[in-house]
């Protein structure tokens, strides 16, 4: 015990939701839920590693962009068993651990809509 | 050597520094060397304190005149990743290249400028000759475009739903003018007046197409990003102007939600307060105006968004209805009664009351 489970990499759920960009969609706003028990090995493997990079759970909030327009708003909720953040990322993502993290996890959810 | 500033023009001596070298950089070669000339050993500029301040608002009304209106774009290419601006692939005067993302941005930059200068005697975004910069291949699979608040950025689209954003130029003239309105109006991104925000790029990223293919109000499309979704995609636009609400209906995307009237507006936190849905409600006012009134959308509909947009009494927080009044305010300055009728008729038809 003391070792938290993300310490140990084992993150369990990964949700997303996008808000604004060029256009409304309401179908893009809905939260997609990454479930890494269905996640090929390789994948999950690669995405806590972003994850663990990014420092998702101890990043400072990042402060929101004000002169971007039609930027997109990324909602992303972690939850690895121990704790649950859900931090918003607006483009263009200056922090580029964050912003690698971020497109791993959208290339992700365009997966899993996808079906 | 002899001082090139002995041949400068009246305004020079009483132009503000910041200006001098804004014309040493983009100026002609004689209106270059002049203010080189004059920012070298001119220091009367000091000591006429008192006197530049009382001319100030003249000369730089002055200089914006004698400032060429040339278009100078650079394309550059982020190369599938996020940082900016990337690699500069196409200046101004280049040859078109193989990539046609880098064709269509770099046309698409002069169809607004083009249609800025044209239609409003407007220089570039900033009216004062700015630089028109973009960004292509930005991201991986990234399927939006954006203005970052220099300059333009576009994704290739994920090529499951969404095609290269560079496709449709009114989505080009609509970022561009994210950079007019917050050169001019300065419009909070946030609530009504965010929407306003977003439908004024519409109103004139719809009219850079209409000016571009020479189109009557009647013959336009009234759509926003006509050609950017794939064929897998149910739905012709990101949105139409002349329906809202119609533009897509899609397993994924969802169902298009934008408002035709206030009836139908969106309280939501969400997206800056529903900036890109209830936008929906000034687009298609400006869609009723513009039929009211016929013929070419941007000379009369148009040029009274525009001076509205410039208007001084419009404030960074205006409402719809604050807008629209001053719409109509603008429409009896500039066309007269008829017109201030037809722009009332056009708010009332989205349930805005003007009077």
């Amino acid at each position: 015990m003391g070792r938290s489970r993300h310490q140990d990499g084992l993150i369990v759920r990964i949700a997303l939701s996008i808000e604004g960009g060029l256009a409304s969609f309401p179908g893009l706003r809905k939260p997609v839920t990454i479930d890494f028990d269905r996640l090929p090995a390789e994948r999950a493997a690669r995405l806590r590693e972003l994850v663990a990079r990014a420092r998702f759970f101890s990043v400072a909030p990042p402060a929101p962009a004000t002169a971007a327009r039609d930027a997109r708003s990324y909602v992303i909720e972690i939850d690895d068993g121990t704790q649950c953040r859900t931090l918003t990322f607006t483009e263009p993502i200056a922090d580029a651990p964050l912003r690698d993290l971020v497109a791993e996890i959208r290339d992700c959810a365009r997966s899993v809509r996808s079906g | 050597m002899h001082r090139k500033h002995a041949k400068c023009p009246g305004f020079c001596c009483i132009v503000p520094p910041h200006l001098l070298r804004r014309i040493a950089q983009r100026g002609s070669a004689t209106q270059r060397d002049a203010a080189l000339g004059t920012l070298a050993t001119d220091q009367t500029l000091r000591l006429g304190r008192a006197t530049y301040e009382l001319m100030e608002a003249g000369a730089h009304k002055a200089l914006l005149t004698a400032l060429p209106m040339v278009k100078q774009r650079t394309i550059y290419d982020a190369g599938g990743g996020e940082t900016l601006p990337g690699k500069a692939v196409r200046h101004e005067g280049d040859r078109a290249v193989r990539d046609v993302a880098v064709n269509e941005a770099y046309v698409g930059l002069g169809a607004t400028f083009d249609f800025y200068a044209a239609a409003y005697d407007r220089n570039s975004i900033d009216d004062e000759g700015l630089h028109l910069d973009a960004t292509v291949h930005f991201g991986q699979r990234y399927d939006n475009a954006f203005w970052n608040g220099q300059q333009m950025v576009f994704g290739d689209g994920d090529g499951d739903l969404f095609n290269r954003f560079t496709a449709s130029v009114d989505v080009i003239g609509h970022e561009l003018t994210h950079g007019v309105t917050a050169d001019e109006a300065g419009l909070v991104y946030m609530g009504e007046p965010g929407a306003l925000n977003e439908s004024i790029s519409d109103v004139f990223g719809s009219l850079v197409k209409q000016y571009a293919l020479k189109q009557m109000a009647a013959q336009a499309d009234w759509l926003i990003g006509a050609g950017l979704f794939t064929a897998k995609v149910h739905g012709v636009a990101l949105r139409s102007m002349k329906a809202p609400g119609t533009a897509f209906d899609d397993p994924v995307l969802g169902k298009d939600d934008q408002p035709d009237t206030m009836k139908g507006y969106v309280h939501t936190s969400a997206d800056n307060g529903g900036v890109h849905t209830n936008s929906g409600i000034p687009n298609h006012a400006f869609y009723l105006a513009a039929m009211n009134l016929g013929g070419h959308a941007w000379e009369k509909a148009g040029r009274v968004w525009y001076e509205t947009l410039r208007d001084k009494r419009l404030r960074k927080t205006a409402t719809f209805r604050q807008f629209a009044q001053r719409t109509v305010l603008n429409a009896d300055q500039y066309f007269g009664t008829d017109a201030r009728k037809a722009i009332a008729a056009a708010w009332a038809g989205v349930g805005i009351k003007t009077a």
